[in-house]
């Protein structure tokens, strides 16, 4: 019991300085920004007072150091400051779109997995056959695309000509009004609600970009799942487990179960990486996350919010790795005990 | 008749110049015969092509080789030209397989006993707590301190010893006809060596079933065979009852691999990587031996036609 316990405080405190270094390239991003500080955080015209609030909070007249201090201590504290472009707390409305986002990422990945994972391992099974190249080729293809022009294909397809999915206006269809807030995502509070003409609404404006993102999150998935199996299937213990006379489902389990790790580290870091694909894939569809978020606040040099968005970002990146960390550990001890 | 291998033909997949797939011969042509109740020490150098021929028999070549031709006769059968699912039927279940040590060999991420159940089940319906049983019985026959608790330890838990008996465990517990064991001791250490290999002697006597050891050791094959093969570069070059190619033996190559063995034919053979297949016709060994004559660029016959045989155009078989 110790030894899982240190190893769990070793990785906070990794994660710990990770955040510092977070803040810090934050504060740099404005701090070498194309412009004066003021004006990145309080935008082209701020008034009199406003500006003197700004280089208060800030300390904009002392030396660079002391501005690092202050700004790593009004970040920890939760402080993000407002953006000038809506005069609204960064952090309310962060927490306000997290949802949303959230929402987005776990059914992608949810699905993406449930597509990777067998494509996967059907090409492991059928290596260098016309099937495996076709997966290969498949998947290296929408690796290789960037995320808006797949969401304006599958725009293209599901809406302007399959006519599937309903237009991209957001989370919920126009004329409704989203249902209260229990966990944020509104498919499940209208369902919690027993509201279905809400709940339905919701699930179809899902459709589209919870696909976009699970084909991008898939492919590269598929390959890392089809070269896991193929590790396995090449280590000894696999050979053995043939000249045993295993079926080929038996041997299936058995890989899989070796390529577990391998497969779950993978999922993590594809998972993590995925707000980079989201925001642009919310973008295309109005999700109103935080990842469209960012973008617009990007174009519009809104830097308050920038920052919100890079925290925030790093933010879910770091609790997907701890999670993978907890569960791996888990898992380990489970196998140890079982 | 318990398993007859006739002009068993393999290639090897290798890489061309220009990044394409060729065929290189691997095996030309590989002949040997097992008769029920004896023990075949199939011996040779480094790459000879002996797990290759194993591997080829139990259909477990490797995408990088493909078999050409041959016949492999299991009781009547031929296991070339058997689908997959009847393939499955006769491994693990009628053909034991020992490889080499290591704790790479068994499912790391299975207890030890439960693969020793799992075994069982693949070829049979099973009663569980019957196969549990099993289990324990084969690991104590196998010569394994406290069956039951080892049964629940995981393979990296143990010492190499101790997995190789579970290996050869897994190999016997279906109660097969023919064991073909591919260096079952290479990476122990020598007390170990001999212990493993007097158990695996003992089972195959007491069992009198048929053994295939695969070896570079002329003395394990001295020691412990009733028939020895030689193989040089994808063939059989002599083949015949141990105490007959011991005492003459044939062909050139059988002869400098017995004369550079340690004194008590001990603990290994030479460990010269032999040159690639030649390419161009005639006697494969032609490189090397210093009895060539212009006669060897005609490949060489069988030579011999009772149990000792050799290839070579030199070869003198005394009649039995």
């Amino acid at each position: 019991m110790e030894r899982p316990v240190r190893a769990l405080l070793r990785r906070i405190g990794v994660g710990l300085f990770l955040a510092l270094v977070v803040v810090f390239t934050s504060f740099l991003l404005v701090k070498l920004g194309a412009g004066p500080t003021d004006v990145l955080l309080g935008g082209p015209s701020p008034g009199v007072e406003e500006r003197a609030q700004l280089v208060q909070d800030y300390g904009l007249d002392r030396p660079a150091f002391v501005q690092l201090v202050r700004y790593a201590i009004r970040v920890l504290g939760g402080e993000f400051g407002r953006s000038w472009l809506t005069s609204e707390s960064v952090l309310d409305e962060i927490l306000h779109r997290l949802p949303a986002t959230l929402e987005l990422m776990l059914y992608a990945i949810f699905l993406g997995t449930l597509m990777a994972v067998p494509t996967g391992m059907a090409a492991a099974f059928a290596r260098d056959t016309a099937e495996d190249r076709t997966v290969r080729g498949t998947s290296v293809l929408g690796e290789a695309m960037p995320p808006f022009f797949l969401a304006l294909l599958v725009l293209l397809v599901f809406f302007r000509w399959l006519d599937i999915a309903p237009a991209p206006s957001g989370r919920i269809s126009i004329v409704l009004s989203p249902p209260p807030t229990i966990t944020g995502s509104y498919f499940i509070d209208a369902f919690l609600m027993q509201d279905s003409i809400a709940a339905r609404s919701a699930l179809a404006q899902l459709v589209m970009p919870v696909f976009t993102l699970a084909l991008m999150l898939g492919a590269s998935l598929t390959l890392l799942v089809r070269g896991a199996m193929l590790a396995q299937m090449d280590a000894p213990h696999f050979v053995y487990a043939r000249a045993q006379g295993m079926s080929r489902e038996m041997l299936t389990i058995i890989a899989l179960r070796g390529a577990l790790p391998a497969i779950g580290g993978g999922l993590a870091a594809q998972s993590a990486a995925l707000l980079s694909m989201t925001a642009l894939v919310e973008y295309v569809f109005a999700w109103g996350g935080i990842g469209q978020y960012g973008l617009e606040a990007m174009a519009k040099a809104d830097f308050a919010a920038v920052q919100g968005f890079i925290l925030a970002s790093a933010a879910i990146a770091a609790t997907v790795h701890l999670l993978h960390a907890v569960i791996r550990r888990l898992a380990r001890i489970r196998i140890r005990r079982a | 008749m318990l398993l007859d291998v006739q002009d068993l033909r393999v290639d090897r997949i290798v890489t061309g110049p220009q990044g394409e797939p060729v065929p290189e011969p691997a095996l030309a042509g590989v002949n040997f015969r097992i008769v029920k109740g004896r023990i075949l020490g199939l011996v040779g150098e480094h790459a000879a092509g002996k797990s290759l021929a194993a591997s080829a028999i139990l259909g477990l070549l490797r995408p990088s080789a493909r078999l050409v031709g041959g016949r492999a006769l299991f009781e009547g059968q031929d296991l070339l030209r058997m689908s997959e699912s009847d393939l499955t039927r006769v491994r693990g279940a009628r053909i034991g397989f020992v490889v080499q040590s290591g704790h790479a060999t068994l499912d790391p991420n299975s207890r030890v006993g439960a693969q020793l159940v799992r075994a069982q089940s693949i070829h049979r319906p099973i009663v569980k707590a019957e196969a549990a049983w099993r289990a324990e019985t084969i690991m104590s026959s196998m010569g394994i301190p406290e069956p039951r608790l080892r049964a629940q330890a995981w393979p990296h838990e143990l010492t190499p010893g101790i997995v190789q008996r579970v290996v050869l465990g897994l190999a016997l517990i279906n109660e097969p006809q023919l064991l073909i064991a591919d260096e079952p001791t290479a990476g122990l250490d020598i007390t170990t060596q001999v212990q493993i290999l007097d158990l695996l002697h003992l089972e195959l006597r007491r069992r009198r079933i048929g053994g295939i050891i695969i070896t570079r050791d002329l003395g394990v094959v001295a020691q412990y065979c009733d028939d020895i093969a030689v193989m040089y570069a994808g063939q059989v070059v002599e083949q015949g009852p141990v105490m007959q190619v011991f005492a003459r033996p044939a062909h050139p190559f059988t002869r400098s691999m017995i004369s550079d063995a340690p004194e008590r034919l001990g603990i290994a053979g030479r460990q010269i990587v032999p040159p690639r297949m030649e390419p161009e016709q005639g006697c494969s060994y032609r490189p090397r031996c210093a009895d060539a004559t212009e006669r060897c660029l005609v490949a060489p016959p069988l030579v011999g036609a009772g149990v000792h045989a050799a290839r070579c155009h030199f070869a003198r078989i005394a009649a039995a």
